[in-house]
């Protein structure tokens, strides 16, 4: 039968009775207005913005060129995302220098410049307070910093895969501001704006357990609205950046390793939120049913967040297979002293006792999946961006299959009870008119043939 | 007895009460006394220690999972092979194994032959272990596939012979309760029996075997249940004359494509239902860790208590069942109850134990209405083969579906998941209500009540004795009727009283 056939018989059927049209009807109605609905929420943000991605921009000292000659030092990595839009302009800078660090800074206008005063911010024996900024200064109107400052490792014994509250109980952590990083301009692709820091620790006694090993960041920006390819399609504006975050083969100092990581989060008069939202929908990110949302707010708007979906990998190929949960802990007091000295916040930064500080954990793994010891490897996946956070919805998908396959079973179960009754009357009439009709037939016939 | 006059028949029609087999000694007491309910409950515990060898054998690899891994040196993917060498094969091997039971073996030799696959597979098993040859145990558990769920199809079967219009839903339950308590104590026992025996021998594939010799030891004892159920059967059948309401036809193959629509529509609920439940349970763990924040530990509580809570209460609600009737209505609402956990466990943030708990109620109450229906409308020569042609059917579904929903779980999560099992159970509530429908415009047989039912089988008895007079077709006449037809023949008057055109009108019963 083919398709039209099959619809001009459904709809014959269907035209039997004319409480069932109405309903059809109904139903077709209700379907439009899903996909009216539907491309409504997709067409919504069409709005996108001129997104570009420079290495150490306006950089022309010998500390900021990449050569292989001085392979065993640290690369002073400065990369600067400028996502244009009609009407303001959003900077985000990533850098290794002092320790990885986002700066996030949004202007109204949307020819505002980065400046980098390259001398001053890599004087290593100085302050490099000022060294970054922003022109015209007036323009800008928001600001804020994420560090990444601590590799935490613990052995966890009991396997209750839970960060102690005291540092005594830990392995030394790796510092993140005593890292050597790699030359970040060999991975950067500007057209599809990702690139990777890449990083060893230089820390004594500790370098050997690097030695295949690596941590890393790769970031990744955006031109359009949309949800990322790679578990766990976190969404994606061109008001964000992404990142993953991999501790690659790194020795483990215990038998049951677990890490978990230090941020930092640096802002202007705002305030600071640890949202954890609970959703129904894992359809992107199965089994995952959280979302964690970190958000500076100002009068009642957000205007920026670091979200997050707590789950990590321990494969480089991401599946459910290979997913296990984060823990998220709560948000800390940061003191100024425990800024890192040279990060890019305390060059952009210029009063640090005036900002909001606040320090996070996030540990990886859960109880039963045999710890970083089953895998060496883990991965987790964040985004830092401006605005309100995307927000989840249920997909089309979904609510089409659950509409119709419960629509279904009601409308058979109307017309089934409809029907009985109908047939009961009848019935009950025809039973009647039977019993009027006929005398019982048989009767003591045995009798009458003896 | 009276003494005959004139009008009595000369030749003695068989009376049913008069020549009973007279039953002496322990036979004569109400245990041994087939007509009697004591006796029948006490085969009702061999027909329920008739499967309790399979079902502790079918999870011993589960019980010792680890231990068979370390000593046999598999990875878990190879581990798993010995459950897909159990169940892929068992998607063909149960319907003619039904098949076989009906036409070849009859009953109590099919039961016989099939205990003793299980125990052969089981003793191949264990032999595979002693031998550290892997190859060898997934032919043991290839073998005991043959045999295992075959002998659930006979275990169905004498439930029906020996409980049907009795206690029949009970005693499904009561089966099911019994199937998870096999699984349970092995769960419980086998580890430790591993331990026990590894003090004496150390670990190793020989400690494995011996412990998998202990598994085999439970197949003797369902063996030895099948021997004493086929001698209590011929016994019972003999006493209580069964054979003599047979007519003798035998099944063909063909004969399945002739099976009423109820019985379809009662296939479609079972694969739709079951599908909706197991192959959940089995993607379970995680979800209730990670949308309702359980641990590890109170997360495998939640999802064994389907199979918890099934073993305590399907006989009670079999029961139920069996006092009420209205089996139909029952399997309905055990699916709007399933769908409506589902429901729950989908959009809701609610404790998994409410929904899990009534899931297992509903779960219950579903297997023990569900089943026994077969037995009103399949006719009793064709049960094995229409129950094994069910469990295949069954099998096929879990084996696929649970592979489906796998990937839809790694692809589109679980809510995707449970959107799935709610469309399969919409399925079954559709066939739930098309069977109600087809079967009310029948006349309602499968979802009377017991009283209606009972009402019913005693007219049907009348009008069967009725029929069966009709069909004699040389009557025992009475000396009246021999005397007017000699005179007749030689024609000589007829009494006055014998007027051959009104004793036609007697015929038809037009003038009473």
């Amino acid at each position: 039968m083919t398709c039209s056939n099959l619809k001009h018989h459904v709809k014959e059927k269907m035209a039997a009775s004319r409480q069932a049209r109405r309903l059809y009807t109904c139903l077709s109605r209700f379907s439009c207005a899903l996909f009216v609905f539907a491309s409504l929420a997709v067409g919504k943000e069409s709005f996108s913005r001129q997104v570009s991605m420079h290495y150490n921009p306006g950089c022309n000292i010998t500390e900021c060129q990449s050569s292989p000659s001085n392979d065993n030092d640290t690369h002073n990595n400065l990369v600067h995302i400028l996502a244009r839009g009609s009407r303001d302009s959003i900077h985000y800078v990533w850098s290794t220098i002092g320790a990885p660090t986002v700066l996030m800074v949004h202007t109204t206008s949307k020819e505002s410049e980065l400046k980098v005063d390259w001398e001053k911010l890599l004087t290593t024996n100085g302050d490099n307070s000022g060294a970054i900024t922003f022109e015209p200064s007036n323009e800008v109107d928001f600001s804020m910093a994420v560090m990444f400052n601590k590799i935490w490792e613990y052995e966890d014994l009991h396997d209750k895969s839970e960060l102690p509250e005291d540092d005594t109980e830990m392995f030394e952590p790796y510092d993140l501001s005593q890292m050597r990083w790699g030359d970040f301009n060999l991975t950067m692709n500007t057209t599809g704006l990702t690139g990777n820091f890449t990083g060893a620790t230089t820390q004594s006694d500790m370098e050997s357990l690097f030695q295949n090993g690596s941590i890393s960041f790769r970031i990744h920006a955006f031109k359009t609205d949309d949800r990322s390819a790679d578990l766990p399609h976190l969404q994606y504006t061109s008001n964000q950046t992404q990142f993953d975050f991999t501790i690659d083969s790194v020795e483990p100092r215990g038998n049951m390793s677990r890490y978990a990581m230090e941020l930092m989060l640096l802002t202007e008069d705002k305030h600071l939120d640890l949202k954890k939202m609970k959703s129904i929908d894992d359809e992107y990110t199965p089994g995952v049913f959280e979302l964690f949302e970190l958000t500076m707010t100002h009068s009642d708007q957000t205007d920026s967040y670091v979200q997050w979906k707590p789950v990590c990998y321990t494969k480089s190929t991401r599946s459910m297979a290979v997913a296990t949960p984060t823990k998220t802990y709560k948000l800390k007091d940061l003191d100024t002293t425990s800024i890192p000295a040279d990060t890019i916040a305390r060059a952009y930064f210029t009063n640090l006792d005036r900002l909001q500080r606040k320090a996070l954990n996030v540990s990886f793994g859960l109880t039963g999946d045999g710890s970083y010891v089953a895998s060496n490897f883990t991965s987790w996946t964040a985004s830092v961006g401006y605005g309100e956070p995307p927000s989840e919805r249920l997909s089309l998908l979904i609510i089409i299959v659950i509409s119709t396959g419960l629509g279904i079973p009601v409308v058979i179960i109307m017309f089934g009870g409809l029907f009985i009754c109908c047939r009961q009357k009848d019935g009950d009439k025809g039973k009647k008119e039977i019993m009027d009709e006929y005398p019982t037939v048989n009767g003591g016939e045995t009798d009458a043939i003896n | 007895m009276a003494e005959p006059d004139e009008k009595s028949p000369l030749v003695k029609r068989r009376n049913s009460s008069e020549d009973e087999e007279e039953l002496t000694g322990c036979g004569a007491s109400a245990a041994c006394d087939p007509r009697r309910a004591l006796h029948r409950f006490l085969v009702l515990w061999l027909i329920c220690f008739l499967s309790f060898g399979s079902y502790f054998c079918y999870d011993n690899p589960a019980a010792l999972q680890s231990q068979i891994k370390k000593d046999m040196h598999v990875n878990t993917g190879t581990f798993m092979t010995l459950y897909s060498w159990y169940s892929w094969p068992n998607v063909i091997l149960c319907f003619f194994g039904g098949f076989l039971l009906d036409r070849v073996f009859g009953i109590r030799l099919g039961t016989i032959i099939f205990s003793l696959f299980v125990l052969a597979g089981q003793c191949v098993f264990a032999l595979g272990a002693q031998l550290n040859l892997f190859w060898l145990m997934e032919a043991g558990r290839f073998i005991f596939g043959i045999g295992g769920e075959s002998l659930a199809v006979a275990q169905n079967t004498y439930a029906v012979t020996w409980f049907r219009g009795k206690e029949l839903n009970m005693v499904f339950g009561l089966q099911l309760s019994f199937s998870r308590v096999g699984s349970t104590v092995n769960m419980n026992v086998m580890s430790p029996v591993y331990k026990w025996i590894s003090g004496y021998v150390g670990e190793g594939y020989i400690t494995l075997g011996y412990a998998l010799w202990v598994g085999a030891g439970t197949c003797v004892l369902s063996l030895l249940c099948g021997l004493l159920l086929g001698y209590y059967d011929k016994r019972a059948a003999r006493i209580l004359k069964r054979d003599a309401g047979k007519t003798g036809e035998v099944i063909r193959i063909t004969d399945v494509k002739d099976f009423p629509a109820t019985f379809w529509l009662i296939t479609v609920i079972c694969v739709a239902y079951y599908v909706a439940v197991f192959p959940f349970i089995g993607l379970g763990l995680v979800f209730f860790e990670e949308k309702f924040d359980l641990n590890p530990t109170s997360a495998n509580a939640v999802n064994s208590l389907v199979y918890i809570i099934s073993a305590g209460a399907s006989p009670v609600l079999g029961f139920l069942v069996d006092k009420t009737g209205k089996n139909v209505f029952w399997v309905i609402l055990a699916i709007l109850v399933t769908l409506a956990c589902h429901m729950m466990l989908a959009f809701t943030f609610w404790n998994p134990y409410i929904a899990m708990s009534i899931m297992g109620v509903s779960y219950s109450l579903l297997a023990c209405a569900l089943w026994p229906i077969v037995a009103f409308i399949i006719p009793e020569n064709q049960l094995g083969t229409a129950y094994g042609f069910m469990q295949s059917i069954q099998n096929l579904g879990l084996a696929v579906i649970s592979i489906v929903a796998g990937s839809i779980v790694d692809q589109k999560g679980y809510l995707l998941l449970e959107v799935f099992f709610l469309a399969w159970l919409c399925l079954a509530l559709i066939a739930g209500v098309v069977l109600y429908l087809v079967d009310a415009v029948r006349g309602g047989a499968l979802n009377m009540s017991t009283w209606e039912r009972d009402a019913q089988e005693e007219a049907e008895e009348k009008a069967k004795a009725a029929e069966q007079d009709e069909r004699v077709r040389f009557k025992p006449r009475s000396a009246f009727a021999l005397r007017n037809r000699f005179y007749s023949r030689i024609g000589a008057k007829l009494p006055d009283h014998f007027d051959i055109h009104t004793s036609s009108f007697f015929r038809r019963g037009v003038t009473q």
